[in-house]
């Protein structure tokens, strides 16, 4: 009887449960600085910004962000004379997805989308417009005119754990305009955030970034 | 792995640097703005080209398009300060057409690269009809976008 009871028993699967450890969706907050846009400017760039952002890490996975910079410039065009200024701040809102397989580590690639805005005034003078065939000469100067943009971008990023809670992190952006307001005398020529008024643009950021101790 | 995704992130900063310093496309430069017009024949309503054509600014020495043979459009300026711009249309020794263009003008600042130049608003068409039919104002708006702004009906 005992050996027929000893053999049943070993011959049974024994099923247990693993238990998974519950991991937080919330792993933690970076903040961060950019400074592509200065680095820019100093190799030649007519146009200057910095921005700040705010990265929340939920699970490795996803990462919403906002990010604030303000961009500026005041240029003067070498072949005419024409000038361009404007100072404001931008906005950015958006998420960033992990592209790194199941790393819950500080480093990764990653790919995000965001949305931008930035609303805006500039000055724009132009040297007298010259009619060649009935020998006029129009003068042309404006400042103040009030401008707003909003764009998409997407983009592809990498995040390096460079010393304990810094990390460097880059992103390569495309930027495509969803709307750009134009006045009757001028259409903005450059959009803070946004960069030249085309119908897209390239951009990166290199940031520098701290992960908050909690 | 750390090290490696160090290197890879510092290997692609600096080819991102020469990527975005890469310099600006170049820009297309835009002198005026100028009134696009296709000719068209009255019968058919079909594309049509005149045998020959020189048009001239009124009340200046400019000689717009001189003598020119087969052709079935023409991209002709409007004056910045006047809203009125006249022109002669003479397609021989005997046979001349004049039309007056009326248009409102304002300065409008394109880019850096261009500056500012004047916009158009064609409001009215005005025409002698020795060989014209009719002109029709297909889009009023004169700027640097090349768009057709008039089209000539020939009888």
């Amino acid at each position: 009887m005992l050996s027929t009871s000893i053999f049943a028993q070993s011959s049974k699967k024994i099923i247990r449960k693993r238990e998974v450890p519950k991991t937080p969706l919330y792993q933690g907050t970076t903040i961060g600085l950019d400074l592509f846009g200065g680095i820019n400017s100093i190799f030649g760039s007519s146009f200057m910004s910095t921005e700040v952002n705010a990265t929340v890490n939920l699970d490795y996975k996803w990462y919403p962000v906002v990010e604030v910079g303000y961009g500026t410039t005041n240029t003067t065009s070498d072949d005419n004379g024409s000038t361009y200024k404007t100072a404001a701040p931008y906005f950015r809102v958006g998420v960033n997805y992990s592209l790194t397989k199941k790393s819950r580590k500080d480093s990764h690639l990653f790919a995000g989308v965001r949305y931008g805005f930035s609303a805006f005034s500039y000055d724009v003078t132009s040297p007298d417009i010259e009619d060649g065939i009935w020998k006029d000469k129009i003068p042309y100067a404006h400042q103040g005119i009030k401008s707003n943009a909003h764009w998409l971008e997407l983009l592809l990023g990498v995040k390096a754990k460079v010393y304990k809670n810094f990390q460097m992190g880059w992103t390569i952006r495309y930027k495509s305009p969803l709307s750009i307001q134009e006045d009757k005398f001028a259409k903005p020529w450059y959009i803070p955030g946004f960069g030249k008024n085309k119908s897209s643009n390239f951009y990166a950021t290199y940031s520098i970034i701290y992960k908050l101790p909690f | 792995m750390k090290k490696s995704f160090i290197k890879l992130f510092l290997g692609s900063f600096f080819l991102l640097m020469f990527f975005c310093n890469c310099g600006d496309e170049s820009s297309i430069r835009t002198d005026r703005a100028y009134a696009f017009i296709n000719f068209f024949s009255k019968e058919t309503f079909a594309p049509v080209k005149l045998t020959q054509l020189t048009v001239t600014a009124a009340n200046t020495d400019s000689i717009l398009i001189k003598e020119k043979p087969q052709i079935e459009n023409a991209k002709l300026p409007l004056n910045f300060k006047a809203e009125q711009t006249e022109f002669y249309f003479k397609y021989s020794e005997e046979l001349i057409d004049t039309i007056t263009i009326t248009h409102k003008n304002h300065a409008h600042f394109i880019s850096i690269e261009n500056g500012a130049i004047i916009y158009h608003n064609i409001e009215k068409v005005d025409y002698s009809t020795n060989l014209i039919d009719s002109i029709a104002i297909k889009n009023p708006g004169v700027t640097e976008d090349e768009k057709e702004n008039l089209q000539i009906y020939f009888q």
